[in-house]
């Protein structure tokens, strides 16, 4: 059942255009069916909203858990989708959750640097994001988010109508790295690997 | 999240701190004036000059090759010294999220908000709340994630789930910074094993 799913889906789809001009490129990268790990930069607020409602297939987003403390929020966001992990500690629920949709073949969405750009600027990923990737073995898509920044930078307070680019990168396949060791060894690899297809698809 | 969260200190003089509101930051040394500009750049505006563009990101490299916080927090002795009032808000406990009979993860519900003094030195953090309440002190080296949340700076310290400070006349980026500076410099002196590659927790993913 995706009612409110759909349903925020459409209202974002006539909000967004009011604070942006969204313009998406190379969506086909995402596969009609199966399992996908969006990994994408953080610039603004408007980045779910962006990649959400631009994908044909439903997006599971990792959110941070403090976005839940609202009882609105608390209400709304399970039905958009998203799902919360604690920053400030070791998640493993987070990351069970994560494996348990991609497991169901469904989609899922992490912003890999763990929190918003202050500079416009891609930050480091953060090493859990990969290791995740790297355990769940399923198709990781970078996603490029360029001009949401200018449209509402972290430190400002008000929303200025900008052109924003979303861009799909081709899937990358690291395999499943069960062992945790195998892990480790895959991570400065995988790391650069993410971090050179995500300057790319960013302007 | 006010304009001087960012920019905490004059890029252009270094001078620390500046004159901010939410949209504006002002240098009382040099008296360059600094405002959103379109698109996400910055304007800078200086007496009998055009004004200049700049990225948001070439302005944050220039602070950080001034020293970004740390001149300011640090002493002639080569001691890191820094306290600002803050709020604290704890993490009283986690609430599990459920959606559809399915547990969707867990989020938390925070103490009130008490008010103090945030005090930054070579070991340890301490927060000094008002009169009558016991001072919370952290070694640094104990510190298992730094990050900044929205307007906020979330620590984890031993015995707390997480301890939110919020600073009503200073930056969390300048406190971030800080505190990863400090942390480090600790784990150095106390020849912690292996290197700081990020001060935030490890995802374990088996």
């Amino acid at each position: 059942m995706s009612l409110y799913y759909h349903t925020g889906r459409l209202l974002a789809l006539t909000v967004v255009p009011v604070l942006a001009r969204v313009r998406v490129e190379d969506a086909h990268h995402i596969p009609d069916q199966g399992p996908f790990l969006i990994l994408s930069n953080h610039q603004s607020a408007l980045d779910p909203l962006c990649i959400q409602t631009r994908t044909r297939r439903i997006v599971h987003s990792m959110t941070k858990s403090t976005q839940f403390s609202k009882p609105f929020f608390r209400w709304l966001l399970p039905r958009l989708r998203a799902f919360p992990t604690r920053r400030y500690k070791v998640d493993p629920h987070a990351v069970r959750v994560t494996l348990r949709l991609l497991g169901a073949g469904e989609g899922v969405c992490i912003y890999a640097e763990g929190e918003r750009t202050w500079t416009g600027e891609l930050q480091p990923l953060r090493s859990g994001t990969i290791r995740v990737a790297l355990k769940a073995g399923v198709p990781v898509i970078p996603c490029g988010i360029s001009g949401a920044f200018r449209s509402r930078p972290r430190w400002s307070g008000t929303f200025r109508r900008t052109d924003v680019l979303v861009r799909f990168g081709e899937p990358i396949h690291f395999g499943a790295h069960d062992d945790r060791a195998e892990r480790e060894r895959a991570l400065p690899g995988a790391r650069a690997r993410l971090e050179g297809a995500l300057r790319e698809l960013t302007t | 999240m006010p304009f001087w969260h960012f920019l905490y200190r004059c890029p252009e003089c270094g001078k620390d701190p500046v004159l901010g509101d939410e949209d504006a930051v002002h240098c009382p040394e040099c008296a360059a004036a600094f405002e959103r500009g379109k698109d996400g750049a910055i304007r800078i505006l200086r007496s009998g000059h055009p004004p200049e563009v700049r990225t948001a990101a070439s302005l944050g490299h220039q602070i950080e090759a001034l020293g970004g916080p740390i001149p300011r927090a640090v002493t002639e002795n080569g001691e890191v010294q820094y306290r600002s009032r803050a709020v604290l808000r704890r993490v009283l406990r986690e609430v599990p999220l459920r959606y559809r009979g399915k547990l969707k993860g867990f989020f938390e519900v925070h103490e009130e908000p008490e008010e103090g003094l945030l005090e930054l030195s070579d070991e340890t953090l301490t927060f000094h709340p008002g009169e009558g309440k016991e001072q919370l002190r952290w070694s640094l080296i104990d510190l298992r994630s730094i990050q900044t949340s929205s307007g906020s700076v979330q620590i984890t310290p031993p015995e707390l789930e997480a301890a939110v400070f919020y600073f009503p006349e200073d930056s969390p980026r300048r406190w971030e910074q800080l505190l990863f500076y400090a942390v480090r410099r600790a784990r150095e002196r106390a020849e912690e094993e292996g290197g700081m590659e990020e001060l935030q927790s490890r995802t374990p993913s088996r």
